[in-house]
C-alpha cells in the first residue's frame, strides 16, 4: 500500500500506520516519566476524560484545514483504542469514538483568537463559530465565546472561554497559554455541552514544519 | 497508485452541488478518500455525512418500485418527477469521514467492484418534498419538522431523510410534534394521501437511496 505521497500530509500517513501506533499505547492509564517521553518515538499527548485514568494519544496526521476557519493545521491524535481527537491551535475541533457524543466539525469566518494568539493584546477576546455534533442532529450550532484571563503563573497564562450556544446550552474550557508565544501547552475543553470536559497535555511536541 | 489516479471527477448533471467520481476495483475507500480530501479548496470541501458511494448499473428491483409508485402517483405530482431525477443505483451504506474511515481498517475495505463516489459539498438548505410541490428552505439550526412544513398541510407527520440516508418518522402536529432536529440538508417528505403508508416509506427509501442534493 502506498501512503506517503500527498504533500500536505506532513506526519506519517498510511492504512496500517493507525494500527502500528494502537499497538503501541495502552489506554489502562499513563503516566510517563521524562526519560520515557523522551524515548517516545512520536509526537504525543495525555488525554484525560474526567474521572478517567490519562489516556496517551500519539500524533498520527498533521494536515491542512477544511474549512477556512480555523485555519491553522489539523492535528489528528488517536489512541489505542482508535478514537481520534483533532487539535487546531489547540482547540479540539473533532472527535470520533467518544460514545456517540462526538464533535463533528467546527468552523467560523473569523481566525480562532488562540490561533492568533491570547497572550497579544491586539488579538480579540471574543469569537463567534459554529458547531455540528454527531449525536442529536445538532447541526449549525452558533457558538458565542468570550475569553477572560484568570491568572499568570511562571510564564504561562490561564484563560477561561465561556461559550454560550444557541440551543440555551453553555460550554467552559480552559487554556493554559505560553505567556512568551501564545501556544496553547494544557486545556480543560467541554466539546459537548452535558458531557464531562477532556483535560488534554502535549507532552511531546511535534517537530515537523 | 495507478487506480487513484484512475480516477475522474466532474460535476453531474442532477446538480452543480454534485460530483461523482468512477472508481475502478482495487483501491481501498480510505486512498480514494484521502485523493478526494488534498484535491479539494476550502470551498469545495466534501461534506462526508452527505457524501456515498453507490454501484454504477441501476437497480432493477429500485426501478420496478419507482415505476409502480409514479404509475400509483400519476406522472404530473412532483414525487414521480423526483423520483424520476434520482439515481436508482443502489447506494452502498457506509460512513465516509476520512478520519473514521482510516482510523481501522475494517472501516476501510478494498472496493471489489467498479463504485461511484457522490460528493457533496456542505449543503446551505432543507428540502420539502409532497405531492404538489418541491422547495428548498435555508437550513437552520436546532429546527423541528413542524417548524418547516407549512401548517396548511394536511398531515401529522412526515420523513424526515438525512443527506447520509438515514430515514425518520416526525410528528409534526401539536399533539405528536417530534422533538427532534432537522439535520442539515435533510428532505422532508409529506406522505403523499394517493399512496398507502408502506408505498409512502419506499419513496422516502428510494430518495434515501438516491439522493436529492
Amino acid at each position: 500500500m502506498r501512503c506517503l505521497w500527498l504533500p500536505v500530509i506532513v506526519a506519517l500517513s498510511g492504512c496500517s500506520w493507525v494500527d502500528q501506533v494502537s499497538e503501541r499505547l495502552d489506554r489502562s492509564g499513563v503516566d510517563l516519566s521524562s526519560q520515557q517521553i523522551a524515548d517516545l518515538p512520536y509526537a504525543s499527548a495525555y488525554a484525560q476524560w474526567q474521572g478517567m485514568p490519562n489516556a496517551l494519544v500519539v500524533l498520527a496526521y498533521v494536515e491542512q484545514p477544511y474549512h477556512q476557519y480555523p485555519s491553522s493545521k489539523t492535528y489528528k491524535w488517536v489512541s489505542q483504542d482508535k478514537g481520534m481527537i483533532v487539535t487546531q491551535a489547540g482547540r479540539i475541533t473533532k472527535t470520533i469514538g467518544m460514545a456517540g457524543a462526538d464533535l463533528s466539525s467546527l468552523y467560523a469566518s473569523t481566525p480562532d483568537p488562540l490561533a492568533l494568539g491570547l497572550h497579544l493584546a491586539s488579538t480579540p477576546k471574543d469569537w463567534s463559530y459554529s458547531i455540528d455534533w454527531a449525536r442529536g442532529r445538532f447541526d449549525g450550532v452558533k457558538a458565542n465565546s468570550s475569553f477572560v484571563r484568570l491568572g499568570e503563573h511562571d510564564g504561562v497564562q490561564e484563560w477561561k472561554e465561556v461559550v454560550n450556544l444557541s440551543i440555551d446550552k453553555q460550554l467552559t474550557n480552559l487554556f493554559w497559554v505560553d505567556s512568551a508565544t501564545g501556544r496553547v501547552v494544557r486545556s480543560q475543553q467541554q466539546p459537548v455541552p452535558d458531557l464531562p470536559s477532556i483535560e488534554f497535555k502535549v507532552v511531546k511536541g511535534f517537530k515537523g514544519k | 497508485m495507478r487506480v487513484i489516479l484512475s480516477i475522474f471527477l466532474f460535476l453531474s448533471a442532477q446538480s452543480f452541488a454534485s460530483s461523482i467520481a468512477y472508481i475502478k476495483p482495487g483501491a481501498r475507500v480510505g486512498d480514494v478518500l484521502q485523493y478526494v480530501a488534498v484535491s479539494s479548496s476550502h470551498k469545495s470541501a466534501p461534506y462526508w455525512r452527505a457524501s456515498y458511494m453507490r454501484y454504477t448499473m441501476p437497480d432493477e428491483v429500485f426501478e420496478a418500485q419507482r415505476d409502480f409508485l409514479v404509475s400509483r402517483l400519476g406522472e404530473q405530482s412532483e414525487i414521480s418527477k423526483r423520483l424520476r431525477l434520482v439515481s436508482m443505483n443502489r447506494r452502498i451504506m457506509m460512513p465516509l469521514d476520512l478520519d473514521f474511515v482510516r482510523l481501522d481498517i475494517k472501516n476501510n475495505p478494498l472496493i471489489d467492484k467498479p463504485v461511484q463516489l457522490v460528493i457533496n459539498i456542505k449543503p446551505d438548505d432543507v428540502y420539502l418534498l409532497s405531492d404538489a410541490s418541491w422547495s428548498s428552505l435555508p437550513f437552520e439550526a436546532a429546527t423541528i419538522a413542524g417548524d418547516i412544513v407549512p401548517t396548511k398541510t394536511k398531515t401529522d407527520s412526515v420523513y424526515v431523510i438525512s443527506p447520509s440516508g438515514d430515514v425518520q418518522f416526525h410528528g409534526v402536529a401539536a399533539f405528536n410534534s417530534s422533538k427532534q432536529f432537522v439535520p442539515r440538508g435533510a428532505l422532508i417528505y409529506v406522505p403523499s394521501h394517493k399512496l398507502t403508508a408502506l408505498q409512502n416509506q419506499q419513496v422516502a427509501q428510494l430518495m434515501a437511496n438516491g439522493g436529492w442534493l
